[in-house]
């Protein structure tokens, strides 16, 4: 009768009638599904406001410091798999700054932009976009980087890509099959093995994979202390106070081929 | 009202709620919140007004059986995703998971974004414990802070909690995840269960895991896991953001049953499974 002394002090209220069941049957117990289901949250008449008053000075601070207006877009961006227009915003934007800056620095020019589709975690929402939707979008603190590769690993980064179903991706366009890539053009000419390319990526992918793990055997590796979230906020700025808005990039540049 | 002892007792309140000794146990879930305190706002493409820390709690509070016999759990990935991580560096989170009551949580990837020293810090503010049997950490910040499992009373069962999480590996910069050893997650997940059922004597066994719902290949998953392993009644699930409409039902090594589940993300859902008892 010993573990009953335990349940009393859980429940006091109950002890009795488990009392009564547990005499009558052994002490081995065994649980069984009973149902279950995932419940949508969204908002109900009952507002809680002992939560809402616990988070108030954060809010407040968060809205405080999010609220400037950095873009317009007349419709939304939505990230996507093996592409999406939001990967190709922010693709094109990190690539035209990267392009600029490696050939002020160094001369040279950037043939492509390669970011993870994890890298994008929200759609950018249709009408104005705030500072705050940029850090819902992007809030990784990365920073640009730039790799020079040569043609056996730029091959094996297109491979990656392929593996990974898709990136985020500017100066490249290529059509895949379960097996293989095919028809890759970088910088509008066909892949070539025996050249070299300038990849602009972030100090995450190069340094710690999401399956491209080749940016590692890069000849050159240069570090840079721009982060990508404030060059995709100037590029954004930049734009609409150019064209009134955020423009859309919907070039096809990663295909998908069903395997004949 | 006392049902014959041997059969199948459905408890009061999972046809509604009221106070007292019941028996039966209800687990409410979380996975992948992301920083996610407010509701997503008006104009998102996917999740309009959807979410938000008022909302969550409103719903654990009507679900909530009166009488404790419930626990509240959440997969990782707590942090990451919104400014208020950025601003803060995790406080309101933890401030949040206090206040709505969570039992127990294990770590997911995004959770070691600012580091093991940091996460140890945002760990000693938690009114509840993380836990997890496949990272080593005792060369980290973390030692002693992650148990390798909890055991729960409720309804007068034991029920034991151990939380798995994904190969770091790729995933999360080195630097930040230093002095973490990854270690196989069927080996270890089964270890430890073996020693919560034969040891511990729990009687029924709950795994939180940070390690993805499905994919191809061999990479683990928790689907791979429930098949893999003895022992286990109910895997909570993270790191794929999955949107399940119902917790799916998987047969272990031996052929019993091992029910999965994940509640999507960013406190989109909240997962609700209930546990009956039988005295056999
Ligand atoms: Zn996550």
């Amino acid at each position: 009768m010993k573990p009953i002394l335990l349940w009393q002090r859980i429940f006091p209220f109950g002890v009795l009638v488990f009392g009564i069941l547990s005499g009558h049957s052994c002490q081995i117990k065994k649980v069984s599904y009973a149902g279950g289901e995932n419940l949508k949250v969204i908002s109900t008449a009952k507002y809680d406001t002992l939560t809402a008053n616990l988070i108030k000075p954060w809010r407040d601070s968060v809205a405080k410091s999010m609220k400037d207006t950095i873009a317009y877009a007349d419709s939304a961006f939505l990230p996507g798999m093996p592409e999406g227009n939001l990967n190709h915003l922010v693709a094109d934007l990190v690539k035209e700054e990267a392009d600029r800056f490696l050939r002020d620095t160094f001369g040279y020019p950037t043939h492509l932009c390669l970011l993870n589709r994890g890298f994008l975690r929200n759609p950018l929402p249709k009408g104005y976009i705030t500072e705050r939707d940029l850090f819902e979008m992007m809030p990784f603190d990365n920073y640009l980087v730039f790799v020079k590769v040569g043609g056996a690993t730029m091959d094996s980064i297109l491979n990656e890509i392929r593996i990974a179903g898709g990136a985020v991706i500017a100066g490249l366009k290529m059509e895949i099959r379960k097996n293989e890539y095919f028809n890759a053009e970088i910088g509008g000419f066909k892949f070539d093995s025996r050249r070299e390319y300038w990849i602009a990526t972030s100090d995450y992918l190069l340094n710690y994979g999401d399956g491209f793990f080749s940016l590692k055997s890069a000849m050159i590796k240069v570090y840079t202390t721009k982060n990508i979230r404030d060059i995709t906020r100037e590029g954004m700025k930049a734009e609409t106070k150019q064209y009134g808005k955020l423009l859309y990039h919907n070039d096809k540049r990663i295909t998908l081929r069903k395997n004949d | 009202m006392l049902a014959t002892a041997g059969s199948l007792y459905v408890p009061e309140w999972l046809h509604g709620r009221s106070a007292g000794y019941k028996r039966g146990i209800r687990i409410l879930h979380t996975n992948d919140f992301h920083s996610h305190v407010d509701p997503f706002p008006a104009n998102h493409p996917l999740h309009a007004n959807m979410g938000g820390i008022e909302n969550l709690r409103s719903l654990i509070l009507d679900n909530r059986p009166l009488d404790e016999s419930f626990l509240l759990l959440d997969c990782g990935d707590i942090f990451q995703g919104t400014p208020y991580f950025n601003l803060f560096g995790g406080v309101p989170e933890m401030i949040w998971m206090n206040h709505a009551g969570y039992h127990a949580t294990t770590l997911g990837n995004h959770d070691f974004d600012n580091g093991v020293e940091k996460l140890a810090e945002l760990l000693k503010h938690a009114n509840f414990p993380a836990v997890n049997c496949n990272y080593d950490f005792h060369e980290t910040a973390l030692n002693n802070m992650v148990k390798p499992y909890q055991i729960f009373k409720r309804s007068g069962i034991k029920i034991g909690i151990t939380g798995v999480g994904i190969d770091l590996d790729g995933l999360v910069q080195a630097p930040l995840r230093k002095g973490v050893v990854y270690r196989d997650p069927v080996e270890w997940v089964q270890k430890t269960v073996d020693h919560l059922r034969k040891k511990e004597h729990c009687e029924m066994i709950i795994v939180l895991s940070h390690l993805g719902y499905q994919y191809p290949g061999n990479k683990i998953d928790d689907q791979k896991l429930a098949k893999a392993t003895n022992g286990i009644d109910l895997i909570l699930g993270g790191h794929t953001h999955t949107f399940l409409d119902e917790p799916v039902k998987f047969k272990n090594i031996s052929g019993k049953e091992v029910i999965i589940n994940q509640a999507g993300w960013a406190g989109l859902r909240l997962g609700k499974i209930d546990f009956i008892m039988d005295h056999i």
